[in-house]
Protein backbone atom coordinates (compact mmCIF):
# COMPACT_ATOMS: atom_id res chain seq x y z
CA UNK A 1 0.00 0.00 0.00
CA UNK A 2 1.20 3.60 -1.03
CA UNK A 3 1.31 6.24 1.47
CA UNK A 4 -1.13 7.98 -1.33
CA UNK A 5 -3.47 5.21 -0.66
CA UNK A 6 -3.23 5.79 2.84
CA UNK A 7 -4.09 9.22 2.43
CA UNK A 8 -6.97 8.27 0.15
CA UNK A 9 -8.36 6.12 2.60
CA UNK A 10 -8.35 8.38 5.30
CA UNK A 11 -9.83 10.93 3.57
CA UNK A 12 -12.68 8.92 2.98
CA UNK A 13 -12.73 7.78 6.50
CA UNK A 14 -13.37 11.91 7.14
CA UNK A 15 -15.98 11.91 4.52
CA UNK A 16 -17.95 9.19 5.89
CA UNK A 17 -17.47 10.16 9.35
CA UNK A 18 -18.66 13.85 8.47
CA UNK A 19 -21.48 12.67 6.73
CA UNK A 20 -22.67 10.78 9.65
CA UNK A 21 -22.13 13.85 12.02
CA UNK A 22 -23.83 15.97 9.72
CA UNK A 23 -26.62 13.09 9.55
CA UNK A 24 -26.52 12.97 13.43
CA UNK A 25 -26.99 17.42 13.78
CA UNK A 26 -23.40 17.48 14.44
CA UNK A 27 -21.96 20.00 11.94
CA UNK A 28 -19.61 21.78 13.80
CA UNK A 29 -17.81 18.73 14.80
CA UNK A 30 -18.10 17.61 10.93
CA UNK A 31 -16.45 20.81 9.74
CA UNK A 32 -13.52 20.27 12.81
CA UNK A 33 -12.90 17.03 11.05
CA UNK A 34 -12.87 17.75 7.77
CA UNK A 35 -10.93 21.10 8.66
CA UNK A 36 -8.35 18.45 10.01
CA UNK A 37 -8.23 16.72 7.29
CA UNK A 38 -7.65 19.69 4.76
CA UNK A 39 -5.05 20.79 6.38
CA UNK A 40 -2.95 17.81 5.21
CA UNK A 41 -4.63 17.28 2.00
CA UNK A 42 -6.32 19.61 -0.53
CA UNK A 43 -9.24 18.35 -2.13
CA UNK A 44 -12.63 19.44 -3.73
CA UNK A 45 -15.01 17.31 -2.39
CA UNK A 46 -13.47 17.73 0.97
CA UNK A 47 -14.30 21.41 0.93
CA UNK A 48 -17.38 20.60 -0.86
CA UNK A 49 -18.34 18.82 2.59
CA UNK A 50 -16.97 21.76 4.21
CA UNK A 51 -19.20 23.77 2.89
CA UNK A 52 -22.05 21.45 3.28
CA UNK A 53 -21.45 21.39 7.12
CA UNK A 54 -21.02 25.06 7.00
CA UNK A 55 -24.07 25.46 5.26
CA UNK A 56 -26.28 22.92 7.57
CA UNK A 57 -24.74 25.28 10.66
CA UNK A 58 -26.67 28.59 8.79
CA UNK A 59 -23.11 29.79 8.11
CA UNK A 60 -24.04 30.63 4.25
CA UNK A 61 -20.55 32.66 4.42
CA UNK A 62 -18.26 30.49 5.07
CA UNK A 63 -20.51 27.87 2.81
CA UNK A 64 -20.02 30.07 0.09
CA UNK A 65 -16.52 30.56 0.69
CA UNK A 66 -15.71 26.80 0.84
CA UNK A 67 -17.68 26.14 -2.32
CA UNK A 68 -15.74 28.20 -4.22
CA UNK A 69 -12.78 26.71 -2.96
CA UNK A 70 -13.76 23.72 -4.42
CA UNK A 71 -14.49 24.90 -8.12
CA UNK A 72 -11.02 26.31 -7.87
CA UNK A 73 -9.50 23.23 -7.21
CA UNK A 74 -11.89 21.58 -9.91
CA UNK A 75 -13.68 23.78 -12.06
CA UNK A 76 -15.66 20.74 -13.18
CA UNK A 77 -17.03 19.80 -10.07
CA UNK A 78 -20.87 19.46 -10.27
CA UNK A 79 -21.77 18.72 -6.89
CA UNK A 80 -19.86 22.02 -5.58
CA UNK A 81 -21.07 23.88 -8.41
CA UNK A 82 -24.93 22.91 -7.74
CA UNK A 83 -24.60 23.90 -4.32
CA UNK A 84 -22.88 26.90 -4.58
CA UNK A 85 -25.71 28.18 -6.74
CA UNK A 86 -28.74 26.74 -4.19
CA UNK A 87 -26.35 29.00 -1.60
CA UNK A 88 -26.61 32.20 -3.95
CA UNK A 89 -30.05 31.11 -4.61
CA UNK A 90 -31.18 31.06 -1.10
CA UNK A 91 -29.79 34.71 -0.80
CA UNK A 92 -31.80 36.12 -3.97
CA UNK A 93 -28.81 36.18 -5.73
CA UNK A 94 -29.68 35.42 -9.09
CA UNK A 95 -27.17 36.82 -11.35
CA UNK A 96 -24.08 35.21 -9.40
CA UNK A 97 -25.83 31.77 -9.64
CA UNK A 98 -26.92 31.50 -13.14
CA UNK A 99 -23.30 31.27 -15.26
CA UNK A 100 -22.51 28.74 -12.30
CA UNK A 101 -25.78 26.47 -12.93
CA UNK A 102 -26.32 26.49 -16.48
CA UNK A 103 -23.56 24.11 -17.51
CA UNK A 104 -24.98 21.53 -14.84
CA UNK A 105 -28.90 22.31 -15.98
CA UNK A 106 -29.27 19.22 -17.74
CA UNK A 107 -27.79 16.71 -15.26
CA UNK A 108 -30.16 18.35 -12.43
CA UNK A 109 -31.69 15.28 -10.02
CA UNK A 110 -35.99 15.85 -9.79
CA UNK A 111 -35.13 17.09 -6.13
CA UNK A 112 -32.65 19.67 -7.31
CA UNK A 113 -34.52 21.03 -9.73
CA UNK A 114 -37.74 21.04 -7.38
CA UNK A 115 -35.54 22.54 -4.90
CA UNK A 116 -34.30 25.09 -7.39
CA UNK A 117 -37.33 25.79 -8.47
CA UNK A 118 -38.48 26.55 -5.09
CA UNK A 119 -35.49 29.16 -4.43
CA UNK A 120 -36.44 30.84 -7.91
CA UNK A 121 -40.36 31.11 -7.68
CA UNK A 122 -40.58 32.26 -3.92
CA UNK B 1 -19.90 39.64 -49.42
CA UNK B 2 -19.60 36.08 -51.21
CA UNK B 3 -20.45 32.87 -49.43
CA UNK B 4 -16.66 32.22 -48.68
CA UNK B 5 -15.94 35.22 -47.21
CA UNK B 6 -19.07 35.50 -44.71
CA UNK B 7 -17.95 31.31 -43.91
CA UNK B 8 -14.52 33.17 -43.20
CA UNK B 9 -15.83 35.79 -41.36
CA UNK B 10 -18.36 34.69 -39.29
CA UNK B 11 -16.52 31.53 -38.07
CA UNK B 12 -13.21 32.42 -38.23
CA UNK B 13 -12.10 35.91 -37.98
CA UNK B 14 -15.20 37.87 -36.11
CA UNK B 15 -14.58 37.58 -32.02
CA UNK B 16 -18.00 37.21 -31.02
CA UNK B 17 -17.02 38.53 -27.12
CA UNK B 18 -20.64 39.93 -27.11
CA UNK B 19 -22.45 37.20 -28.86
CA UNK B 20 -23.79 39.79 -31.12
CA UNK B 21 -24.83 42.00 -28.44
CA UNK B 22 -22.52 44.89 -29.80
CA UNK B 23 -24.61 45.14 -32.75
CA UNK B 24 -27.77 46.62 -31.12
CA UNK B 25 -25.93 48.81 -28.84
CA UNK B 26 -27.67 51.57 -31.38
CA UNK B 27 -31.00 50.21 -29.15
CA UNK B 28 -29.62 50.16 -26.39
CA UNK B 29 -29.78 46.41 -26.44
CA UNK B 30 -30.60 43.54 -28.05
CA UNK B 31 -33.65 43.40 -25.76
CA UNK B 32 -34.88 47.39 -26.56
CA UNK B 33 -34.25 45.95 -30.35
CA UNK B 34 -36.11 43.04 -29.68
CA UNK B 35 -38.81 44.81 -28.14
CA UNK B 36 -39.04 47.90 -29.72
CA UNK B 37 -38.11 47.42 -33.24
CA UNK B 38 -38.11 43.71 -34.26
CA UNK B 39 -41.35 42.18 -31.91
CA UNK B 40 -43.83 44.96 -33.38
CA UNK B 41 -43.42 44.05 -36.64
CA UNK B 42 -43.59 40.57 -36.44
CA UNK B 43 -46.13 39.71 -33.98
CA UNK B 44 -49.11 39.04 -35.88
CA UNK B 45 -46.91 35.71 -36.99
CA UNK B 46 -45.97 34.76 -33.37
CA UNK B 47 -46.10 32.40 -31.78
CA UNK B 48 -46.10 29.76 -33.84
CA UNK B 49 -45.77 26.24 -34.03
CA UNK B 50 -42.41 25.62 -36.32
CA UNK B 51 -40.05 28.54 -36.72
CA UNK B 52 -36.93 29.07 -38.80
CA UNK B 53 -34.33 31.29 -37.89
CA UNK B 54 -31.28 31.62 -41.06
CA UNK B 55 -28.22 32.96 -39.65
CA UNK B 56 -28.56 33.07 -35.73
CA UNK B 57 -25.22 33.92 -35.39
CA UNK B 58 -24.63 33.26 -31.22
CA UNK B 59 -28.23 33.19 -30.95
CA UNK B 60 -29.12 37.40 -30.18
CA UNK B 61 -32.55 36.76 -31.62
CA UNK B 62 -32.93 32.72 -31.14
CA UNK B 63 -33.10 34.20 -27.13
CA UNK B 64 -36.70 34.95 -27.86
CA UNK B 65 -37.83 33.29 -31.02
CA UNK B 66 -36.95 29.70 -28.75
CA UNK B 67 -40.39 31.42 -26.65
CA UNK B 68 -42.28 31.98 -29.25
CA UNK B 69 -42.21 28.20 -31.05
CA UNK B 70 -42.96 24.53 -30.21
CA UNK B 71 -40.22 23.59 -32.79
CA UNK B 72 -37.30 26.10 -33.46
CA UNK B 73 -34.99 25.13 -36.32
CA UNK B 74 -31.63 27.15 -36.46
CA UNK B 75 -29.64 27.31 -39.67
CA UNK B 76 -25.98 29.02 -40.10
CA UNK B 77 -23.09 28.70 -42.67
CA UNK B 78 -20.76 29.30 -39.73
CA UNK B 79 -19.98 25.93 -37.71
CA UNK B 80 -18.99 28.14 -34.51
CA UNK B 81 -22.19 29.95 -34.38
CA UNK B 82 -24.24 26.67 -34.46
CA UNK B 83 -21.82 25.44 -31.71
CA UNK B 84 -22.06 28.60 -29.32
CA UNK B 85 -25.56 28.55 -30.06
CA UNK B 86 -26.02 24.63 -28.46
CA UNK B 87 -24.10 25.83 -25.82
CA UNK B 88 -25.99 29.00 -24.93
CA UNK B 89 -29.17 27.23 -25.11
CA UNK B 90 -28.24 23.58 -23.81
CA UNK B 91 -31.21 23.33 -22.26
CA UNK B 92 -33.99 23.62 -24.69
CA UNK B 93 -34.69 20.36 -26.60
CA UNK B 94 -37.12 21.71 -28.70
CA UNK B 95 -34.00 23.83 -30.94
CA UNK B 96 -32.46 21.69 -33.69
CA UNK B 97 -29.15 23.06 -34.89
CA UNK B 98 -27.62 22.67 -38.23
CA UNK B 99 -24.75 24.20 -40.43
CA UNK B 100 -25.57 24.15 -44.20
CA UNK B 101 -23.88 25.44 -47.15
CA UNK B 102 -25.18 29.07 -47.13
CA UNK B 103 -27.63 29.22 -49.61
CA UNK B 104 -30.21 25.57 -49.15
CA UNK B 105 -32.58 23.95 -46.50
CA UNK B 106 -32.21 20.47 -47.13
CA UNK B 107 -32.19 19.73 -43.40
CA UNK B 108 -35.59 21.60 -42.97
CA UNK B 109 -38.60 19.46 -43.94
CA UNK B 110 -41.06 20.57 -47.17
CA UNK B 111 -43.97 22.30 -45.90
CA UNK B 112 -42.95 22.52 -42.76
CA UNK B 113 -42.38 26.36 -41.75
CA UNK B 114 -44.89 28.26 -39.94
CA UNK B 115 -42.88 31.26 -39.76
CA UNK B 116 -38.63 31.88 -41.05
CA UNK B 117 -36.98 34.92 -39.47
CA UNK B 118 -33.81 36.28 -40.62
CA UNK B 119 -32.81 40.04 -39.28
CA UNK B 120 -29.04 41.55 -39.04
CA UNK B 121 -27.30 38.42 -41.53
CA UNK B 122 -29.03 38.10 -44.76
CA UNK B 123 -27.61 41.89 -45.28
CA UNK B 124 -24.15 40.57 -45.78
CA UNK B 125 -25.24 38.41 -48.81
CA UNK B 126 -25.63 38.73 -52.06
CA UNK B 127 -28.43 38.45 -54.47
CA UNK B 128 -28.01 34.87 -55.48
CA UNK B 129 -28.25 33.94 -51.65
CA UNK B 130 -31.01 35.72 -51.53
CA UNK B 131 -32.32 34.34 -54.83
CA UNK B 132 -31.40 30.55 -53.24
CA UNK B 133 -32.91 31.01 -50.16
CA UNK B 134 -36.63 32.55 -52.03
CA UNK B 135 -36.80 29.22 -53.81
CA UNK B 136 -36.01 27.22 -51.01
CA UNK B 137 -38.61 29.16 -48.60
CA UNK B 138 -41.23 28.47 -51.42
CA UNK B 139 -40.89 24.66 -50.68
CA UNK B 140 -40.21 24.71 -46.84
CA UNK B 141 -42.94 27.00 -45.91
CA UNK B 142 -45.98 25.38 -44.49
CA UNK B 143 -49.35 26.22 -46.02
CA UNK B 144 -49.69 29.35 -44.09
CA UNK B 145 -46.29 30.02 -43.47
CA UNK B 146 -44.91 33.52 -43.29
CA UNK B 147 -41.18 34.44 -44.14
CA UNK B 148 -39.75 37.70 -42.76
CA UNK B 149 -36.31 38.26 -44.14
CA UNK B 150 -33.86 41.37 -43.38
CA UNK B 151 -31.84 41.78 -46.09
CA UNK B 152 -29.25 44.71 -48.35
CA UNK B 153 -31.22 47.29 -50.67
CA UNK B 154 -27.47 48.81 -51.30
CA UNK B 155 -28.01 47.64 -54.69
CA UNK B 156 -30.29 51.10 -55.12
CA UNK B 157 -27.54 53.24 -54.67
CA UNK B 158 -25.43 51.53 -57.26
CA UNK B 159 -24.27 54.82 -58.95
CA UNK B 160 -23.21 57.10 -55.31
CA UNK B 161 -21.51 53.58 -54.45
CA UNK B 162 -19.47 54.07 -57.67
CA UNK B 163 -19.13 57.45 -57.06
CA UNK B 164 -17.91 57.11 -52.98
CA UNK B 165 -20.84 59.33 -52.10
CA UNK B 166 -22.25 57.05 -49.65
CA UNK B 167 -22.42 58.25 -46.27
CA UNK B 168 -22.62 54.20 -45.14
CA UNK B 169 -22.80 51.09 -46.76
CA UNK B 170 -22.01 49.17 -43.36
CA UNK B 171 -21.26 45.68 -44.95
CA UNK B 172 -24.04 45.14 -47.23
CA UNK B 173 -24.29 43.67 -49.87
CA UNK B 174 -24.19 45.80 -53.21
CA UNK B 175 -25.38 43.47 -55.51
CA UNK B 176 -29.20 43.23 -53.27
CA UNK B 177 -32.08 45.33 -53.57
CA UNK B 178 -35.76 45.21 -52.25
CA UNK B 179 -36.74 44.96 -56.13
CA UNK B 180 -35.03 41.94 -56.58
CA UNK B 181 -36.44 40.28 -53.40
CA UNK B 182 -39.76 40.80 -54.97
CA UNK B 183 -39.16 39.92 -58.15
CA UNK B 184 -37.67 36.13 -56.68
CA UNK B 185 -40.94 35.80 -54.52
CA UNK B 186 -42.74 36.13 -57.93
CA UNK B 187 -40.52 33.83 -59.48
CA UNK B 188 -40.86 31.28 -57.37
CA UNK B 189 -44.24 31.37 -56.62
CA UNK B 190 -44.15 33.38 -53.55
CA UNK B 191 -46.03 36.46 -52.32
CA UNK B 192 -44.07 39.59 -51.52
CA UNK B 193 -46.65 40.88 -49.19
CA UNK B 194 -44.73 43.86 -47.84
CA UNK B 195 -41.47 45.49 -47.41
CA UNK B 196 -39.87 48.41 -45.49
CA UNK B 197 -37.41 50.16 -46.85
CA UNK B 198 -35.02 51.61 -44.38
CA UNK B 199 -31.76 53.44 -43.59
CA UNK B 200 -29.22 51.63 -41.08
CA UNK B 201 -26.51 54.27 -39.37
CA UNK B 202 -26.62 55.94 -42.70
CA UNK B 203 -28.91 58.38 -44.00
CA UNK B 204 -29.39 55.74 -47.53
CA UNK B 205 -32.10 53.36 -47.40
CA UNK B 206 -29.60 50.62 -47.54
CA UNK B 207 -31.54 47.79 -45.84
CA UNK B 208 -35.18 46.23 -46.13
CA UNK B 209 -37.42 44.12 -43.71
CA UNK B 210 -39.48 41.99 -46.55
CA UNK B 211 -41.99 39.82 -45.77
CA UNK B 212 -43.22 36.78 -47.75
CA UNK B 213 -46.47 34.11 -47.82
CA UNK B 214 -47.23 31.22 -50.09
CA UNK B 215 -49.59 33.00 -53.05
CA UNK B 216 -53.23 32.09 -52.02
CA UNK B 217 -52.29 31.92 -48.07
CA UNK B 218 -54.79 34.00 -45.44
CA UNK B 219 -51.50 36.67 -45.24
CA UNK B 220 -51.59 37.03 -48.99
CA UNK B 221 -52.22 40.52 -50.37
CA UNK B 222 -50.77 43.01 -52.72
CA UNK B 223 -46.71 44.28 -51.85
CA UNK B 224 -47.41 47.21 -49.69
CA UNK B 225 -43.82 48.81 -50.00
CA UNK B 226 -42.69 51.76 -47.24
CA UNK B 227 -39.66 53.78 -47.64
CA UNK B 228 -38.88 54.26 -44.21
CA UNK B 229 -36.24 57.17 -43.65
CA UNK B 230 -36.87 57.63 -39.69
CA UNK B 231 -35.05 53.98 -38.97
CA UNK B 232 -32.65 55.58 -36.86
CA UNK B 233 -34.87 57.83 -35.17
CA UNK B 234 -36.77 55.11 -34.05
CA UNK B 235 -33.70 53.29 -32.42
CA UNK B 236 -32.25 56.84 -30.49
CA UNK B 237 -36.13 56.48 -28.81
CA UNK B 238 -35.26 53.21 -28.05
CA UNK B 239 -32.34 53.76 -26.74
CA UNK B 240 -33.01 56.41 -24.95
CA UNK B 241 -35.90 54.39 -22.95
CA UNK B 242 -34.14 51.33 -22.84
CA UNK B 243 -32.10 52.04 -19.24
CA UNK B 244 -36.09 52.76 -17.63
CA UNK B 245 -37.56 49.03 -18.77
CA UNK B 246 -34.82 46.85 -20.12
CA UNK B 247 -33.05 43.53 -17.91
CA UNK B 248 -30.17 46.05 -16.91
CA UNK B 249 -32.30 47.86 -15.19
CA UNK B 250 -33.35 45.03 -12.61
CA UNK B 251 -30.08 42.85 -13.39
CA UNK B 252 -31.26 40.27 -10.69
CA UNK B 253 -34.84 40.18 -11.56
CA UNK B 254 -33.38 39.06 -15.30
CA UNK B 255 -31.21 36.63 -14.04
CA UNK B 256 -34.48 34.92 -11.88
CA UNK B 257 -36.41 34.71 -14.96
CA UNK B 258 -34.03 33.39 -17.37
CA UNK B 259 -33.11 30.78 -14.70
CA UNK B 260 -36.75 30.08 -14.19
CA UNK B 261 -37.26 29.59 -18.21
CA UNK B 262 -33.84 27.35 -18.60
CA UNK B 263 -35.49 24.96 -15.55
CA UNK B 264 -38.96 24.63 -17.35
CA UNK B 265 -37.01 23.74 -20.87
CA UNK B 266 -34.79 20.93 -19.12
CA UNK B 267 -38.25 20.13 -17.34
Amino acid sequence: MSITDNVGQRICHVQEEAARLIQEGRPAEAATKLLAMLTECQTADLWNDLATAAYISGDLVASERAYRQALILDTSNRQAAVNLSFVLLKQSRFAESLPIITPHLVSLTSDESAAMRGLVTR
Amino acid sequence: MQIQENLSVWDKSYVWTQAGEEWSATWGSAEAQWFGCLYPRIHNFVPAPTILEIAPGHGRWTKYLKDLASQLLIVDIAPNCIEACRERFLGSSHISGFVNDGMHLDMVPDGSVDFAFSVDSLVHAESDVLESYVAEMSRKLAPEGVGFFHHSNLGEYAQQLDSGKMTGSHGRAPSMTAEKFAMYCAQFNLACIGQEIVNWGSEELTDCFSVFTRKGSRWDRPNLIHRNGGFMAEAAVLRSLSPLYCDAAWPEEAARRTLLSALDSVG
